[in-house]
Order: C-alpha cells, then sequence, then structure tokens
C-alpha cells in the first residue's frame, strides 16, 4: 500500500505540471493575455477536486486543460504562430487523458477508503488488501496502455511522414476523415453493445 | 458492450480530426491517432466480451427479532480463463443500514477461475421488511471503455417483531374446531374447569369421582369437565394512524407488537390464526396452523407500516372475514380507533354473529402542543374517539390499552360482556 503512495500523490498534484506546461506553451495572444489566470483557475479547480474528493471539480479541471490544449492548437493556427513540435503535443495529450483516467482511479480509491477507514474486523482489512493491489495494477495498466498508445501514434507518424502525401486535397481530404472515423467506430463498437442506463420503478 | 465513456472520447476524436482537417493542420489531425490506439490497445488487450462472471449474494440471517448483527456474504466467480483486473463490485443497501463492517463497494481484481468472497456486516435495522441489493458486478477494461455486468437480484431482509410472552384473553367464540384447545366448548369433553356431576358408571376413570358430592349423594359421583377446543381467530392491524401524527409511531408500534403477540399465543394454543394488515401496507395471512404459519404472519407485520389506507378499514375487514372466517369464528381488532367508521365494520360483523374483540391502544397524551389549534384538535379527536369507544362497547368487548400497561395486565381484565346487540 506504501509503495502506491507516490504514484497517487502525483496523480493528486498533477494539475501543478499539466497546467503550466499545456497553458504557457501556448503563446499568450492566443488566451489574450489571461494565460496565467487561466492556468491558475485550473490548478485551483484541480487541486480542490483532488484533494477535497469532488468529482465535479475534477472534470472540470481535466476538462479545462484539454480545452486549452485542443482549443491553445486552434488559436495558434488561426493567429499564425509558432507551431509546437508534434511529439511534445501529442505527450501532452496523452498525459491529460492519462491523468484523467488515474485520477477517477484515486477518486474511486478515495472514496472506498473512506468507507473503510477506522474498520479493523478481518473482512475489511482482506478488502482494504484487495483495494492496494487493484489500484497498484490500475494505475500501472493505464500507464503502459497511454505509453503503447504514444509509441504506436509516434510510429505512425514517421510512417505517415515516410509516406509524405498532401492532405491539402479536399477529396483526399475527406476520404481520410471516413476513414478514419470508420476505423474509430469499428475499433469501439466491435462485438460490443453500448452501455444502457438502468431504469428504476421505485 | 462500450460505454459512454468510449463515446465521448470517439467525438473528441472526431471533433479533433474534424478541426484538423478544417484548418489544414496535420499536427492538430494526428492527435486522433493516440486516441485510436488507446481503444486498439483496450479492444485487443483489455476486456474481453464473452465472459463468465457469476455474483451471488445471501443475507444471513435473512429474517431476525432485531437483536442480531445482520451478514451479507457476497461471492464473486470468474469461470473464463482471462485474469479481470477490474472489477467493481457494488451492493445496493437500505439508508437506514450503517455498515459495521466490510464496504458496500468492492474494488478488486479477480484472478483466472478465481471465486472471491466478501462479507458486509451491519447492525439489525428497526422492525422492517428491506430490499438487500441488487448486487452488480462491473468488470472493465483499464480506461473504463468496456465493461461487461453482472447483476444478483435483491434479496429480502425481514426484520420482524418479537411477540411479547401473554397470557390470554378469555375468548369465547360460538364455533369451535374439533380438535382440543383452551376455548370452553359449553360441553363435556376432556377439560381443565369443572362443568357438572355424574353418576359413576364402570369405567370411569376413578380419579374423577368428587368424594365430597359423593357422601352428600350416597353414591358414586364423578366430576365432569367442560371439553376445551380451539377455534378460528382472524387478528385485524389498524395501522391507519394518521390522524394523530405527534406520537404516530409509537402508538404504531404497540399495535405491531400486540398483533404479533396475540397471533403467536393463539397459534400456540392451537387455534387457526390469519391476519389482516390494513393501512397505507396492506396485506393478508389466510388462517392457518404451526410455527410456520406464525413465520408467515410476523413476515406480514414486519411489512406493516403506518399510514392512510386506500379503502375503509371497516369495508376491508368485513369482506376479508366473511370470506376466510367460519361463521361465528373470532375477530380480533387492533386498532387505535382514530377512525369512526370502524363501528359499521364491527356492528355487521357482529350481527353476522361473529365474536369479536376490539383491543385499543390509547394514544399518549403530548407533553406540549405546538400551539392552541393543535391542542383543540387533539381533545377533538380524542373526543370523537370516546363516542367509538361507547359505541363500540354496546357491540362488542372492548379492552382499553394506555401507554404504561402491559399486554399482559389488559388482556387477562378482559371478560366476555352479556351484550345485546342492536342492529
Amino acid at each position: 500500500m506504501s509503495a502506491v503512495r507516490v504514484p497517487i500523490l502525483v496523480v493528486r498534484l498533477h494539475y501543478l505540471i499539466l497546467a503550466p506546461w499545456i497553458v504557457l506553451s501556448v503563446p499568450s495572444r492566443v488566451f489574450l493575455g489571461l494565460g496565467t489566470p487561466i492556468m491558475l483557475a485550473i490548478i485551483a479547480v484541480g487541486l480542490s477536486g483532488t484533494l477535497a474528493n469532488r468529482k465535479v471539480f475534477t472534470i472540470l479541471a481535466s476538462v479545462s486543460l484539454l480545452a486549452s490544449l485542443i482549443g491553445g492548437k486552434v488559436g495558434v493556427d488561426l493567429a499564425k504562430a509558432s507551431t509546437p513540435d508534434t511529439a511534445v503535443l501529442l505527450l501532452q495529450f496523452v498525459a491529460v487523458i492519462f491523468f484523467i483516467e488515474a485520477t477517477r482511479v484515486v477518486s474511486a480509491f478515495d472514496s472506498e477508503a473512506r468507507e473503510l477507514a477506522g474498520k479493523t474486523d478481518e473482512g475489511s482489512q482482506a478488502v482494504k488488501n484487495r483495494l492496494g493491489i487493484w489500484i497498484t495494477g490500475q494505475l500501472t495498466r493505464q500507464a503502459r496502455l497511454v505509453v503503447g498508445a504514444l509509441g504506436l501514434s509516434l510510429v505512425l507518424l514517421v510512417f505517415g511522414g515516410l509516406i509524405n502525401v498532401s492532405i491539402n486535397q479536399l477529396a483526399f481530404s475527406a476520404v481520410l476523415v471516413l476513414l478514419v472515423v470508420g476505423a474509430l467506430l469499428f475499433l469501439i463498437t466491435q462485438e460490443r453493445e453500448p452501455e444502457t442506463r438502468q431504469a428504476s420503478l421505485s | 458492450m462500450f460505454t459512454r465513456k468510449a463515446s465521448l472520447y470517439f467525438a473528441l476524436a472526431s471533433v479533433v480530426l474534424v478541426l484538423g482537417l478544417f484548418l489544414q493542420d496535420w499536427q492538430l489531425a494526428s492527435m486522433v491517432l493516440p486516441l485510436a490506439s488507446l481503444f486498439f490497445f483496450a479492444n485487443f488487450w483489455g476486456l474481453p466480451e464473452k465472459l463468465e462472471l457469476v455474483v451471488d449474494h445471501q443475507i444471513v440471517p435473512n429474517d431476525s427479532f432485531g437483536d442480531e448483527d445482520i451478514a451479507v456474504k457476497i461471492t464473486v466467480s470468474n469461470r473464463t480463463g482471462h485474469s479481470l483486473e477490474n472489477v467493481e463490485v457494488t451492493e445496493n443497501l437500505p439508508g437506514v443500514v450503517t455498515l459495521e463492517s466490510g464496504a458496500s463497494r468492492v474494488l478488486t481484481q479477480v484472478g483466472a477461475a478465481e471465486t472471491v468472497e466478501f462479507s458486509l456486516g451491519f447492525d439489525s435495522p428497526i422492525r422492517g421488511r428491506y430490499r438487500i441489493g441488487p448486487l452488480v458486478a462491473r468488470a472493465q477494461d483499464p480506461l473504463g471503455l468496456y465493461l461487461v455486468e453482472k447483476r444478483s437480484e435483491a434479496e429480502i431482509l425481514s426484520i420482524i417483531p418479537r411477540p411479547e410472552r401473554i397470557r390470554g384473553a378469555e375468548l369465547r367464540p360460538r364455533h369451535l374446531g374439533p380438535w382440543p384447545g383452551t376455548i370452553p366448548a359449553r360441553t363435556l369433553g376432556p377439560g381443565t374447569e369443572f362443568y357438572s356431576v355424574r353418576g359413576y358408571v364402570a369405567g370411569d376413570d376413578p380419579k374423577r369421582i368428587n368424594w365430597k358430592v359423593s357422601a352428600k349423594h350416597r353414591r358414586l359421583m364423578l366430576n365432569e369437565m367442560e371439553a376445551e377446543r380451539v377455534t378460528d381467530v382472524m387478528v385485524v392491524l389498524d395501522t391507519d394512524v394518521s390522524f394523530y401524527e405527534i406520537a404516530e409511531a409509537e402508538l404504531f408500534e404497540r399495535g405491531v407488537r400486540a398483533a404479533a403477540s396475540v397471533a403467536s399465543l393463539l397459534l400456540r394454543q392451537g387455534n387457526r390464526v390469519g391476519m389482516i394488515l390494513q393501512g397505507e401496507e396492506r396485506g393478508v395471512v389466510s388462517p392457518a396452523f404451526g410455527k410456520r404459519h406464525e413465520r408467515n404472519i410476523l413476515y406480514l407485520l414486519a411489512a406493516a407500516k403506518p399510514g392512510r389506507a386506500m379503502l375503509s378499514t371497516s369495508y376491508v375487514m368485513t369482506l376479508l372475514a366473511r370470506l376466510m372466517l367460519p361463521a361465528r369464528a373470532q375477530v380480533l381488532i387492533i386498532s387505535p380507533l382514530l377512525d369512526s367508521t370502524i363501528v359499521s365494520g364491527v356492528r355487521d360483523l357482529a350481527a353476522a354473529g361473529y365474536s369479536i374483540l376490539v383491543l385499543a391502544p390509547s394514544p399518549k397524551e403530548p407533553t406540549r402542543f405546538e400551539s392552541e389549534q393543535e391542542e383543540i384538535a387533539y381533545r377533538i379527536l380524542m373526543l370523537e374517539r370516546s363516542n367509538t369507544l361507547l359505541a363500540l362497547e354496546k357491540i362488542c368487548t372492548v379492552a382499553h390499552w394506555p401507554a404504561d400497561i402491559p399486554l399482559s395486565t389488559v388482556l387477562r381484565e378482559v371478560k366476555r360482556p352479556r351484550i345485546m346487540i342492536r342492529v
């Protein structure tokens, strides 16, 4: 359980690293000079969410980070400012997704740990042990998945660069969009059904 | 199945892709690659769609008098060859339950062909019927994009009222069953109460010879006893106490405890006993014998809740008693008599020949009233109740049950009146 404390702490405090890294890497004029207040707001909301275990705040801060990243990139395009390195952009994107998921896991861990706090019976101890194993496994597997996804993306990017096809042709772009969306849909829905909401009669 | 989160990520990928192509920014468009890669890895190395996860939960004990701890044993079995790394097991517990041990939500891994067992423990809640569950187990991939859900239906935990040990009331219904019991039958037969004397004939039990009378008559005389038989009793519990909200719970619980105690006593004495629960929660148990039947009655009483009845007590009682009881059997009504319409029902039953005993728990007078109007309302209500009592006393036996008197004492005082029915 103690071995997982450091990763949990990193996940709780990740807004301190991610927010400056993402927001400040965008030219300040893109955010109309409000980069620092936006960064501070994301940090404040995110930390109050992770430290006080307020799920809404963490979701809000994470979505704001994602919006800053994508919005910043769109703003850079519109302002015709200098573009960041693609690998860095992908790394930031993947980091945001990883921490969104890791925060969810830590939040679930916190709520269960709170329920078990002060219970010293055998059954509760067994559940606590399982919880420790679960969070270690979850964070490790999420990290593995995200690193794998980043690696595969970079490989595909290099591979795409080698082919060197211009995407300025409208027809090609449209076909590319259809192909990618189709591939994504296939990946998501292959042999899977959508999640259904439980109806309550009470 | 794929989750809503998977749909959101798909929407994000689509937005990024469209924005990238719209702005002709290949860097932006390339952000779809990590998302596609995540789906790829999560789909092929994540959670298998076809997995056999068996969940079960068992309440120990599933019925209780409320003086012991309750445990819920949860079992989750993974019958596939894949290890499930992210399983969330949630037991839905009623709000009144406070867990003493274990957790209602468990996050765990379940290895291939492994069975995991958990246990939850809590103090027995107050009398009532509680739904424990449904138990839901969700197996997900590490990112929560895919999910397989298994459920186990809710189980019922019944906290039944504990019957008090009471002494019986003097019930004298005219309908009696053929089996020996405790109700005097007004005929000769085996019993404990003296009935008459007669001359000794060969074959009589010499132990029954009444020597004093024999000496007086100068021939052997024999004591004869009054036969004691069983009868059919329908207990009607009126839970409609909503006229009197101040001490509603206390008054209501007294009624429930009395119904449990009386039913238990009558069943122990060998009678056929049925129960009508009349109020917001309605229910009927047909008259029958035995310990298992006593349990059925207690289960019904566990579900009793105070509140207004949709149908009048008078109508329900008259209808069901006539349907389920033989003519001239015993009806025992436990009611605070806050609804005066009960009188007409009792009158109908008495006219039909049923013996009726009304046990009326009296409301406790509040120590203080919120307002003068409330006090006036209370006084009027009590006046109406007195009128109802007076009307009932002309028709049947009524036992007043003040709050601080034990039920046993009240029932011991009950004597069968010589009634004159005016219909």
